[in-house]
């Protein structure tokens, strides 16, 4: 089952040829920020963040300690903050100058968000839960179903992310539940397979494996990666947990603020 | 295209949402159907008793009564409150008829009592030209009006209270008041009509003839029956009457531009000191008099209105309060602020709507359980209608209070997306 999932992930990557898909640019790298800086009070110490590049489908882990920056981070690429200083670039993009809408509508294309918790929309089940980027955006939508008429449209987005679900430990008949009536590791991997579907170019995770126990922690993570990796999505991956980095291409440590 | 997409997503999220959440929604509603309700019931009361009172009388063009006040006059021959200061002769009420100006005329004579109700004496004319409402007649509910001596037609609240029907026995106490010490033993009447509903004082009275007035008084010039000297039905049939004098007399004039000159008219009449007055000025005097109550609800309605933004605000914020981590997730994956303010927006807007169209249905169930009561118990006739043009906005007003009231997490909403903000699940 989960062989033949993969295969279908694949074959979807395949379709990196879609002239929506940022990826036909190879060359650019997933993520590069530079003298970013940002302060979220006028009297408080600025945040600054090392420069960063990351490749495209590599992997970055942030590790520090509690107030040295991590979920600002997070914050500022997912563009729901904007920087005071420096200049973020994603998928070669620069997102600084772009209005709030923009914004919005980047994140919906090509950024899946994975939280510490309360991932979930607890009025949908699972299933709905997985298919929401699709709802809010044609571009990861487009990616699903290239050329499907509108049927076939709904059809092929609820099999990919039944198959997602099923490919992340999800059993079938737990599709249809609300986020209430599952475990916490099990939310977790529902809140992964919302990331990755349609398939976006970067993945934010901050701290997602916090409230999970070794075991979950380590299939959560091999799964997250491993479907990642199929798609070629780059994860920026937020955690204190130095047993994780292992997993990562690049690592970075952030400073305390002065 | 996208908004389409956006506008479906907003709805289905919504409905989603109010299911999940529908206990809670469900008390919200309540809250606030009961609160609409009150509103409406109060507005829509306060309209009916307004338009209950002047309904009292109708087509009328002039009450004439002996010298008095017009208050006065109107209390004691409409609404049966009060007494008399003076009588009118019968040979007036002779010159009345006899003016061909007032097209006609119908006599009352009050004074006698039937257990704390009016007996109001009069003649065919009452059912004949009387109205009430909007130009509503006198109807029968059973039998037919009086016509010969000791007969009496019965108002539905006097045939209800003592669950009289045609042909029971009654004997009419002397004088006012509930309970008389003086009776007309020797001449009972007999029931021939129960006259319908009215919601007006008609309902309190009874209607005997001015000559079973006369009749049942003969014997009795020095305040009680003297026994011998009081008439029997056969004694009574063989003499006939002619009042000397009666209390008021309503009129229908024949072209409404003289009501004036005629009232001036009867005001200067020479032969006694008279007065006629118009019942639609009468009544709208009386009833700024009355108008004390109507501010008093008015002043209801006002704190009902307050309460009832209050509890929509309170109900609203404190629900959208709760959806802060939902849209918290909801925006991380991309939702624009537009797609959030609308999902506030919808959810206060759906639950306004439907506390305003479960508050009708309550209005118009409660209203028609409770109309018989009161008609049955306090003669208000209160009717399902169709709403009022201030009712339909003060209805209107609900829906579009909980709009702005949902615009204040909607705004909040908007500017949390310009501002700094990763997870935010904490205030709205």
């Amino acid at each position: 089952m989960t062989k033949t999932t993969a295969n279908m992930i694949t074959s979807d990557s395949d379709s990196a040829s879609n002239p929506l898909s940022l990826r036909a640019l190879p060359s650019q790298p997933s993520l590069q920020i530079s003298e970013l800086s940002f302060r979220w009070q006028s009297r408080q110490p600025a945040l600054t963040f090392p420069d960063i590049t990351l490749n495209a489908g590599d992997h970055l882990f942030l590790r520090g300690a509690s107030g040295s920056g991590k979920s600002t981070l997070l914050g500022l690429l997912a563009g729901l903050n904007t920087a005071d200083k420096g200049e973020i670039r994603l998928l070669g993009k620069s997102i600084g100058g772009l209005a709030p809408s923009a914004r919005d509508r980047f994140r919906a294309d090509h950024i899946g968000v994975i939280f510490q918790q309360f991932n979930l929309v607890p009025y949908l089940t699972a299933l709905a839960n997985v298919i929401l980027p699709c709802q809010l955006s044609r571009v990861r939508r487009d990616r699903i179903s290239a050329g499907a008429s509108h049927s076939d449209t709904q059809a092929a987005i609820y099999a990919k992310a039944a198959t997602l679900l099923t490919a992340l430990s999800i059993p079938h008949e737990l599709h249809g539940r609300k986020p209430a009536q599952l475990s916490i590791g099990q939310q977790q991997r529902v809140a992964a397979a919302r990331a990755l579907m349609g398939a976006p170019e970067l993945i934010l995770a901050d701290e997602p494996t916090s409230a999970l126990d070794s075991n979950n922690r380590d299939r959560f993570m091999q799964l997250l990666l491993e479907m990642a990796h199929q798609n070629r999505t780059s994860v920026v991956f937020v955690s204190h947990d130095p047993a994780l980095a292992h997993h990562f291409h690049q690592q970075i440590e952030l400073e305390q603020p002065l | 295209m996208n908004t389409l997409m956006t506008a479906r997503l907003a709805l289905a999220l919504t409905k989603s949402s109010l299911w999940h959440r529908r206990r809670i929604l469900l008390l919200v509603t309540l809250t606030l159907t009961l609160s609409v309700s009150l509103l409406l019931g109060i507005q829509y009361v306060r309209s009916e008793i307004r338009q209950s009172f002047t309904n009292t009388i109708s087509n009328t063009d002039l009450i004439i009564g002996a010298r008095s006040g017009q208050l006065n006059l109107l209390l004691y021959s409409v609404f049966h409150i009060g007494d008399a200061t003076n009588n009118l002769s019968w040979q007036s009420y002779q010159a009345l008829q006899s003016d061909e100006r007032l097209s006609w005329l119908i006599p009352i004579s009050l004074g006698d009592s039937y257990n704390g109700h009016r007996v109001v004496a009069t003649t065919g004319a009452m059912f004949e030209h009387f109205r009430y409402g909007r130009s509503q007649p006198l109807a029968l509910q059973h039998g037919q009006w009086f016509n010969d001596l000791f007969e009496v037609v019965l108002g539905a609240d006097v045939a209800r209270a003592f669950n009289h029907n045609v042909g029971d026995q009654l004997i009419m106490g002397h004088g006012g008041g509930s309970v008389s010490f003086a009776r007309h033993d020797s001449t009972p009447f007999t029931v021939t009509g129960v006259l319908g509903a009215t919601g007006t004082p008609v309902d309190q009275a009874v209607y005997i003839s001015l000559n079973s007035m006369e009749a049942m008084h003969v014997g009795w010039e020095s305040g009680v029956g003297i026994p011998g000297r009081t008439l029997t039905l056969e004694q009574a049939k063989e003499r006939s009457f002619t009042p000397s004098n009666i209390t008021a007399a309503f009129a229908g004039v024949e072209h409404r531009v003289l009501t004036f000159r005629i009232q001036r008219d009867i005001n200067n009449y020479g032969e006694e000191p008279l007065t006629a007055i118009l019942p639609g000025v009468a009544l709208s005097e009386l009833w700024r008099l009355l108008g004390q109550f109507e501010k008093a609800l008015l002043g209801v309605t006002g704190f009902v209105v307050v309460v009832c933004l209050i509890s929509l605000a309170t109900v609203l914020l404190t629900l959208q309060a709760q959806r802060s981590a939902e849209i918290a997730i909801l925006r991380a994956t991309g939702a624009s602020a537009g797609l959030i303010a609308s999902l506030y927006l919808l959810e206060s807007l759906a639950v306004a709507l439907l506390a305003c169209a479960l508050a009708l249905a309550l209005g118009a169930a409660g209203i028609a359980a409770v109309s018989p009561w009161l008609q049955a118990n306090y003669g208000v006739l209160l009717t399902l209608r169709p709403l009022s043009q201030v009712e339909w906005i003060l209805l209107a007003a609900v829906p579009v209070a909980a709009l702005v009231i949902g615009l204040v997490p909607a705004l909040s909403a908007w500017r949390r997306g310009r501002r700094p903000g990763w997870q935010v699940l904490d205030d709205v």
